[in-house]
């Protein structure tokens, strides 16, 4: 059962990670996006079963963006259906889309109360669920855009219901992981820092007479 | 000596079976939390996934922008957005409020996401969900409400101020500060609230929902 204090202590190393883990390092943006597209770009290779169409991942060209502050961290999708046709090309901030909400739960795991074989569980599971929100992130804007979601069918009513409730808003970076580390901690470990009278801990029982 | 003896005995009997038979009473072996026991953990994240995937489907379902539910959408907007423009009005008199669009030295635009909506669907649902009283999930969902509109439009006003002198920091506070803020106090409130309600009504019950 975790104290005030000790509550405190852990609120305050999560928000010390977070910001260790948010800080923009030199190079970890332009590592994470080149992982990023070595990964959509087997996956979308995989996925296309048209020989004529074509999905590319390439990291974008930091001088030339248009956004200076998140330049290294944007990954440009150049798409073509057919030969014939022109090329199309979507920038994607894989910052906002993959990185904080990953960053974010692995410093909620990491100063979560649980025994480390809970807290592995916990953090693999966790993170394999918020990998297919990025690969959703991913796959549906591309499904729309080879005509496999027609807009006006209910696949892709639900599609675009699932990509602007899961994905689009900025919100969703923190509330993903917070929903997700929460479920999987209730699941997982349910005694988390909570007593049966309330949280953090219950108060002493009035004296009776 | 051996009849209080005896006494003590059949209080403490009486005392066990008791407790056996209180709802809350769970076994040892069994975690209590927040939520009383492991098993009504399910059926809270159950009903929340129902209710948040119902709430966020009405709202993110891609209407068509001529049919009643998009227009009663963009008048909802307006309004909000003269709530907000109100509150900017505070600090620059000259900022005028023309549908969802407020207008002065900076210029917003107030769309979908810019109420926070995704996230008060999320805390709504985790209320609604959660085993208590219909008293108490209603003060919840109404001191939420009060709280996250408040809250939003202080990150309006924010975010004029700061687009009117520090243009520069209007994306950082935008997409990274505000976010984590607002689903930070969300997340804090629904659990002060759950707090609160099992402390006034003894350890939760999955038969109240």
């Amino acid at each position: 059962m975790l104290t005030k204090r000790d509550l405190l202590l852990r609120a305050g190393s999560f928000l010390l990670l977070l910001a260790l883990l948010l800080y923009p390092w030199p190079l970890v943006g332009r590592l994470f996006v080149q992982a990023f597209d070595v990964a959509a770009n087997i996956g979308v290779a995989a996925a296309l079963n048209d020989p004529e169409a074509q999905a590319h991942f390439a990291a974008a060209d930091v001088a030339a963006s248009d956004e200076p502050s998140a330049g290294e961290w944007n990954t440009v999708l150049s798409i073509q259906r057919g030969a014939s046709d022109a090329l199309t090309t979507i920038s994607l901030g894989v910052r906002r889309l993959g990185y904080v909400p990953l960053a974010t739960f692995v410093a909620l795991v990491l100063v979560t109360p649980v025994e480390r074989r809970r807290k592995l569980a916990i953090g693999t599971v966790g993170i394999s669920l918020l990998l297919l929100r990025l690969s959703l992130a991913v796959a549906l804007p591309l499904a729309r855009a080879f005509g496999t979601l027609a807009n006006d069918s209910p696949g892709g009513w639900l599609a675009s219901v699932l990509y602007y409730s899961l994905i689009e808003p900025p919100n969703l970076m923190y509330a993903a992981p917070v929903v997700t580390w929460a479920v999987l901690v209730l699941f997982a470990a349910p005694p988390i820092a909570l007593s049966a009278k309330g949280f953090p801990e219950a108060s002493p029982p009035h004296p009776t007479r | 000596m051996r009849a209080r003896k005896k006494v003590t005995k059949a209080a403490r009997e009486r005392g066990r079976r008791a407790l056996a038979q209180k709802p809350s009473a769970v076994a040892e072996s069994e975690p209590v939390g927040l939520f009383g026991a492991r098993r009504t953990v399910a059926p809270f994240l159950g009903r929340f996934v129902i209710v948040a995937g119902i709430g966020l489907g009405l709202y993110y379902f891609p209407y068509d922008p001529r049919s009643f539910p998009a227009r009663c959408m963009h008048h909802y907007l307006a309004a909000y957005a003269h709530l907000a423009g109100a509150a900017v009005r505070f600090f620059d008199s000259r900022v005028r409020v023309i549908g969802t669009d407020i207008l002065g030295r900076f210029n917003l635009t107030f769309a979908m996401n810019c109420d926070a909506m995704d996230v008060f669907i999320l805390f709504s649902s985790a209320v609604l969900s959660f085993p208590s009283t219909w008293r108490h999930r209603s003060l919840g969902l109404t001191a939420g409400l009060v709280t996250l509109v408040t809250l939003n439009v202080v990150r309006i006003t924010s975010l004029y101020w700061v687009g009117v002198h520090f243009p520069r920091a209007f994306e950082l506070l935008h997409i990274d500060l505000w976010p984590m803020a607002i689903v930070g106090a969300t997340s804090g409130g629904f659990l002060l609230w759950a707090r609160a309600t099992v402390s006034a009504s003894g350890t939760p019950s999955a038969d109240k929902a």
